[in-house]
């Protein structure tokens, strides 16, 4: 498949005013401001395919909302090179900006006095959508979105899922090539991030769109990404699809064991330590839940053994339950950054 | 459900490729009449502004003379229709562009495929419409019914005074958006919008006529844009010249309003290559 974006050595460097305390600094910062530069996308190379759901992902200041702006064509950047679909999208902004829709979580590209529907409107007067199309794709886009209830009333009127909803329905209004969305779910509820990624899902696959998204809430990186850029203090660290990276920063097992009685915990763990040593190192009680728990490197796991001490668990200490299981997404994601 | 409706214009301004911009306008008059207050506050507003200069020019010259030409009447008929032009073209944008620039807002407008100036124009233009209809035209009434001896608003070129009003018009917006661009390198830019107004008023003829200015300074003033805001328009309507002074005064205008327009595209570049939105 052909990569949609294709960064290389991309680089971005902001200058900060430094503001010291007190007043005195106040007065000699007018005359002699001081100014440090803060590297926020340092030499990133990265490629996205079309038609992938990719995650943007980092700690704060990792560089995911400087490294979108930059995508899309907001921002300008101190080096390197960016194509996205054949277009430098800060040099070609306008022709560029035809073919993606943006959505910030934290601002709303609605009319904040006119309702939903006026915003709709003046959006497909912007991207020259014609009447027919328009019509048509926004009553697929008011079954998938719930729109019915919203779109005549004023955007400053609506809860932050609902803006969010109206927001990403008004950009798919011009069937972008690629979506991108920066924070999509700051402020919304599970529910409504629910029905946000099955909504998201289903334009990816109707429409084979690109999204890029960026956030916080590993919840929905797992549920709707197929790929990731892992990005820490400017760096991109992986890219490649999420079971690559599970597979590269999940080397680990999690392995847990659940008993039937309180005095069996002591019992199990005295078999542990017999059986298999390593395991101790790492091991967790929860004495409410009667479970111990553990993590095991990936070369550690010695299935034939595991399955010898599961059995004498179960004679012996009275384990009803066991379970190995590997990490996911949003673990090996924790794991990596911490 | 149905949807807005067309507009008759709009397949019109569809073929010209200027649907866009037509949206725009219609958006920016339906955003101002949304808070009918603050309409109405603004245009009561006005009169107390007019009402300190007639108390002022009646009081120096209700009982007859004149000062270089310009009697009660004339005085009158000046400021009336200067405060009737700011009416229109005082839209405060400068302010409005600074706004979306300190919250950051402006990268809504940067992620449509429309020029963001032309964009800003369109909304003036859809103000300035609102702003003759509903602030200028009962403007013009009030003050013929209450000063109707004194205002000859009959008298005059209107045809010409329209064409310069047209200038000023467009001026007003490339002045009031060269400040507001100022806000993408000085991020608050209040106190120049503030003072840079207030000598705008002094220097265009709003408060007093130009050439009431001692002459060295009317001298000067003239080779300046600004006389094309509110003095130039007022004069060709109180004091018509030969058609091709007036031709020439409106080509000199519409200079001017190009340069400031071909200044304002370059600082927007310039402006656009250095801002950082921050943040989220």
């Amino acid at each position: 498949m052909t990569p949609i974006i294709n960064a290389k050595n991309l680089r971005k460097i902001y200058r900060i005013k430094r503001q010291h305390p007190g007043a005195w600094n106040a007065v000699k910062s007018i005359f002699f401001p001081d100014y440090e530069q803060r590297v926020a996308v340092d030499d990133i190379d990265f490629s996205l395919d079309e038609g992938c759901l990719a995650a943007l992902v980092g700690p704060n200041g990792a560089g995911k909302s400087t490294l979108i702006k930059m995508l899309v064509g907001v921002l300008r950047r101190d080096a390197g090179d960016l194509d996205v679909m054949g277009l430098d999208p800060f040099n070609h902004r306008m022709r560029y900006v035809r073919n993606i829709g943006v959505v910030f979580g934290q601002r709303t590209n609605l009319l904040w006095d006119l309702s939903v529907q006026d915003s709709f409107e003046l959006h497909r007067a912007v991207f020259g959508i014609p009447r027919r199309d328009f019509l048509c794709r926004l009553d697929e886009l008011r079954a998938l979105f719930n729109l019915d209830e919203i779109l005549r009333q004023p955007a400053r009127t609506l809860s932050l899922g609902q803006t969010m909803r109206a927001d990403v329905a008004q950009v798919l209004l011009q069937q972008p090539k690629i979506l991108f969305l920066d924070e999509p779910t700051i402020g919304l509820d599970v529910l409504s991030v629910k029905s946000l990624i099955a909504a998201l899902r289903k334009v990816n696959s109707l429409y084979a769109t690109t999204i890029v998204v960026t956030s916080h809430d590993l919840t929905v990186i797992e549920e709707l990404c197929s790929n990731v850029v892992l990005l820490d203090k400017g760096r991109v660290i992986f890219d490649g699809t999420v079971n690559k990276a599970v597979d590269t920063y999940g080397n680990y097992r999690k392995l847990r064991f659940q008993f039937t009685h309180e005095q069996n915990l002591a019992m199990a763990l005295e078999l542990i330590a017999g059986a298999m040593p390593k395991m101790l190192q790492r091991i967790a009680t929860r004495r409410e839940s009667l479970e111990l728990s553990t993590v095991l490197a990936s070369d550690d796991v010695d299935f034939a053994r595991l399955l010898e001490l599961a059995q004498r668990l179960r004679d012996e200490s009275g384990l009803r339950e066991f379970s190995m299981e590997k990490p996911t997404l949003k673990e090996v994601i924790l794991h990596v950054f911490s | 459900m149905s949807f807005p409706s067309r507009g008759r214009f709009l397949p019109l301004a569809r073929w010209a490729g200027l649907e866009a911009y037509v949206q725009a306008a219609r958006v920016a008059i339906r955003q101002a009449v949304c808070y009918p207050a603050d309409i109405f506050i603004e245009f009561i507003s006005y009169p107390f502004a007019f009402l300190g200069y007639f108390f002022f020019v009646a009081a120096l010259f209700g009982s007859g003379g004149s000062v270089q030409g310009y009697g009660l009447s004339t005085l009158i008929t000046y400021f009336s229709l200067g405060w009737v032009l700011r009416m229109i073209v005082d839209q405060r944008l400068d302010g409005n562009v600074a706004a979306l620039v300190q919250s950051g807002g402006v990268v809504s407008h940067l992620v449509r495929p429309v020029d963001f100036l032309h964009y800003l124009f369109a909304g003036f233009v859809g103000r300035g419409c609102l702003r003759f209809c509903f602030y200028a035209l009962p403007a013009i009434l009030m003050l013929t019914t209450l000063f109707g001896e004194d205002i000859s608003l009959r008298s005059g070129d209107v045809g010409w005074f329209i064409l310069y009003a047209l200038v000023a018009f467009r001026m007003a917006f490339e002045l009031q958006m060269l400040l507001g661009l100022t806000a993408f390198f000085l991020t608050m830019n209040h106190q120049i919008s503030w003072t840079v107004d207030m000598t705008i008023r002094l220097i265009s003829g709003l408060i007093v006529p130009l050439n009431l200015f001692p002459e060295p300074l009317f001298r000067i003033l003239e080779l300046l844009p600004f006389q094309y805001l509110y003095f130039k328009p007022i004069q060709v309507f109180l004091h018509p010249a030969e058609i091709w002074n007036m031709l020439a005064g409106l080509t000199v205008g519409m200079l001017w309003t190009l340069g400031l327009a071909l200044c304002n595209r370059t600082v927007f570049r310039a402006a656009l290559r250095r801002h950082v939105i921050y943040g989220s």
